[in-house]
């Protein structure tokens, strides 16, 4: 089901109105789990399947890991998790990807192999609830949790519809505490959610869907070496659509959980106001990062075992980053830059120190910007060929380049550009709460009609957000 | 900062707004009316009903969709079709569908265009791609699709803002398609909505296109533009006949009837038809080897009366008069 969508709107009134009964807690949540299955099951119902698999084995295992005191079986009730997920995810996600990748190869040998015809699903959010489930498993290996105390409430951790299918992945010791307790949204709260919720759906169907979508698919769809300016435009207008697709879908997951009174981490802090790429990754998707650095970089080792091995783990959590986001050598590569970017900026910090005022500040940032479009180009782009030839175009390597965009479609894109660029460099130590909280009630209650005004008006053919693929 | 009286005043001036964009689309000349897209024809779909001789599909391009008035066919034979056409798509993939899928056998009328009908059977050609997507669509979508489409079945009808998906409607992403081109790239043909569904897919052409010669215009460059591609490719005859001609057996030896149509068209369509699909070697040679009763409104003087006001399309009061005149031929013929 789609946050953007009418059908969403009725199963959230019906779960509010249910959430505000007067019925006991473990009612209350036993709804919440039973809504989250219908949430996913919307879309699928055998695939809640890999939900109930996903969760019963993570509980097993997490009890396990608890009361387990030989470490040889306790290993081995981690590795059960982990081969249980990933197995899942390699299926599903990567099957393809590999047969392909082995077909290659032994066709380098000559040897001829032709797969059967796949027609496997890509379950909706597998890479999220996968690696949220593995966290918890992991966390109970390193004795770093208590275990969820009840079934009910480890299953709703796993399975919590607003964070479901995309995210953020949360941590069980964020979400579980608030399972125990009964809660409910203060009116405040509740007004913020709903707030951050419009804000949120504002975000995905008017600016990713309707003022950006169309130039970056045509640049990207696009067969024709092209004309500098739409290259850019169409990378600029990828930049923005997924920031604001999957920005938008964690604020409205956030502003969902706030309705019903939980709180859910942030998972993006204006990004594209970063300066330098450390930072960015503690601005961009920061559950995922925060669950590669905790899960993959430091127990490869981190930093903590020389510059070689440093750049070595670094690349590793990189790529693997990148791979997560899809099964494709250009998401891998686009990892790999991001990789490559982290371990100049180690170098030239070790170097070089700046300090930083607002107009070397803004400079870093936009250079920052110009980096992380260019990787964004690997990203978006389905083939190697696409991507350089686009690069080639971005960087007057094609200067009798097709133009596929209309002027005002070009001021459409740079103008969202610019405002998203500066926007975020305006917020980057600041929050939209404290803003709202300053500005007058009038004020915001008016931009909160301008957004919910737009939204009806811009419809949206309930487009799915771009990361529900990941 | 947000408290009961910013939620109030977001929801009145929300409220205000949406009224204001309301009556100013009405004043535009839209109507509250459903949206005729691959949601609406899956539920339709849906309708299609196994081992019943008394069924009524129609199927082709927009023609049938435009010119087959359900109204006036219920009235004068005492059954509803359903309306299974489809604008810009062959209707290869549904009747494909309905043989291989179903178990019907009741009446298929299918009217045809050529230029959707004798093509070849591939996803590369696009209006057999169209279709298949919708007939697609049909088979995979989810639950939670259906029930958007249902909610938003619930709302569409009331509200004319919600017109939406083709050129002119007034949604944002149509209404910034809007901007005048500035040159800098070929700018694509003008192809405004010049027609609305009503909730059983009947469709209603724009009054307006009755009276208003400079839109009949529009749209007739459009089929100009988009026809002018059009070339004589006498091997659309072995490539599609045999796909068409193998269906239909299957649907009589079930024990269905097939009805084909060639319904009206003039000045550009007619020329060009004409000349990329000469009729005996096509439409005649078809009829001829599938054996079907079939109704080209050349060959009637009561179908032939009409002038698509944009050369393809019957306007909605000439498209009543044409359904009950063409249903009196067929009654009178004993075929339906």
């Amino acid at each position: 089901m789609l946050f953007n969508s009418l059908g969403f709107i009725v199963f959230f009134a019906i779960v509010l109105i249910y959430w505000h009964l007067p019925v006991t807690w473990t009612h209350k949540k036993r709804m919440l789990l039973l809504a989250s299955y219908v949430f996913y099951g919307l879309w699928n119902p055998p695939l809640v399947l890999l939900l109930w698999i996903s969760t019963a084995v993570d509980w097993v295992a997490g009890k396990k890991l608890h009361a387990e005191t030989d470490p040889r079986k306790r290993k081995q009730w981690l590795w059960l998790s982990i081969l249980v997920n990933m197995g899942f995810l390699v299926f599903f996600k990567y099957g393809g990807f590999l047969i392909e990748n082995f077909q290659a190869i032994i066709g380098l040998i000559g040897l001829e192999f032709t797969p059967l015809e796949s027609d496997i699903i890509l379950p909706m959010g597998i890479s999220f609830y996968t690696f949220q489930t593995m966290s918890y498993s992991i966390d109970m290996y390193y004795r770093k949790i208590q275990p969820a105390p009840r079934f009910l409430d480890f299953a709703l951790y796993v399975t919590f519809f607003p964070q479901l299918v995309a995210g953020p992945i949360v941590r069980s010791d964020e979400l579980v505490p608030q399972f125990d307790q009964p809660t409910r949204a203060t009116r405040s709260q509740f007004l913020w959610g709903a707030f951050l919720l419009t804000l949120g759906l504002f975000e995905k169907v008017v600016m990713a869907d309707v003022l950006l979508s169309d130039q970056a698919d045509t640049v990207f769809g696009s067969d024709k070496i092209l004309h500098v300016l739409d290259a850019w435009t169409g990378t600029l207008a990828f930049s923005g659509q997924i920031f604001f697709d999957f920005a938008g879908y964690s604020t409205c997951a956030i502003g969902i959980a706030l309705m019903l009174g939980i709180v859910l981490p942030d998972n993006f802090r204006y990004p594209y106001a970063s300066i330098g790429f450390s930072e960015l990754w503690q601005r961009w998707h920061i559950s995922l990062s925060s669950w590669l650095r905790d899960y993959l970089y430091i127990p490869l080792g981190g930093n903590r075992s020389g510059t070689r091995r440093t750049v070595i783990n670094l690349m590793l959590t990189m790529l693997l980053g990148g791979l997560w986001h899809g099964a494709g050598w250009t998401f891998v590569f686009w990892g790999f830059l991001h990789g490559f970017y982290l371990v100049v900026e180690r170098w030239l910090r070790g170097r070089y120190t700046i300090v930083l005022n607002a107009w070397n500040g803004i400079l870093l940032a936009l250079g920052t910007y110009t980096l992380v479009n260019i990787t964004w180009v690997f990203f978006r782009a389905r083939e190697f060929g696409t991507a350089l030839d686009l690069l080639g175009s971005m960087f007057f390597l094609h200067p009798d380049g097709e133009k596929v965009l209309d002027t005002h479609e070009i001021i459409q894109v740079l103008s969202v550009a610019t405002l998203l660029f500066l926007s975020h460099w305006f917020m980057r130590n600041t929050s939209v709460k404290a803003v709202a909280d300053k500005t007058p009630w009038w004020i915001l209650g008016s931009i909160w009609a301008v957004m919910l005004t737009l939204l009806a008006v811009a419809q949206g053919s309930g487009e799915q957000f771009i990361y529900f693929q990941f | 900062m947000t408290s009961i009286r910013t939620l109030v005043l977001a929801i009145s001036l929300t409220g205000i707004l949406l009224a204001g964009w309301e009556m100013h689309c009405r004043s535009l000349g839209f109507l509250p009316t459903v949206e005729d897209d691959k949601h609406l024809w899956a539920e339709k779909r849906t309708l299609i009903r196994d081992n019943d001789p008394d069924q009524v599909l129609i199927i082709g391009a927009s023609r049938a969709h435009f010119d087959f008035q359900l109204n006036e066919w219920e009235e004068l034979t005492g059954i509803r079709p359903l309306m299974l056409a489809a604008n810009g798509k062959s209707p290869g993939p549904v009747l494909q569908d309905i043989i291989e899928n179903t178990a019907f056998n009741g009446t298929i009328v299918m009217n045809i265009t050529p230029s959707l009908f004798f093509i070849a059977q591939h996803d590369s050609v696009g209006e057999w791609h169209r279709a298949k997507e919708w007939v697609d669509f049909y088979y995979s979508r989810t639950w939670a699709q259906r029930l958007n489409h249902c909610l938003s079945y619930a709302v569409q009808p009331y509200l004319a803002f919600l017109t939406d998906g083709e050129e002119g409607d007034p949604d944002l992403k149509s209404l910034l398609a809007t901007l005048p081109p500035t040159g800098r790239t070929k700018p694509g043909t003008p192809f405004p909505r010049f027609s609305q569904v009503e909730s059983d897919r009947n469709t209603i052409m724009l009054a307006r296109m009755e009276t208003d010669t400079a839109f009949q215009k529009t749209i007739q460059n459009a089929w100009a533009t988009f026809g002018s591609k059009s070339k004589r490719n006498d091997d659309m005859i072995d490539i599609s006949f045999p796909f068409y001609l193998d269906l239909i057996k299957q649907l009589k030896d079930r024990g269905g009837k097939m009805i084909l149509t060639f319904n009206p068209s003039s000045g550009f369509y007619t020329e060009m038809e004409g000349r990329v699909y000469p009729r005996a070697q096509y439409f005649d040679a078809f009829v001829k080897q599938s054996g079907c009763p079939a109704y080209h409104f050349n060959d009637y003087p009561l179908l032939d009366q009409f002038s698509p006001p944009e050369w393809s399309h019957l306007c909605t009061p000439d498209a009543r008069v044409y359904t009950r005149e063409i249903l009196t031929i067929m009654k009178a013929d004993g075929v339906l």
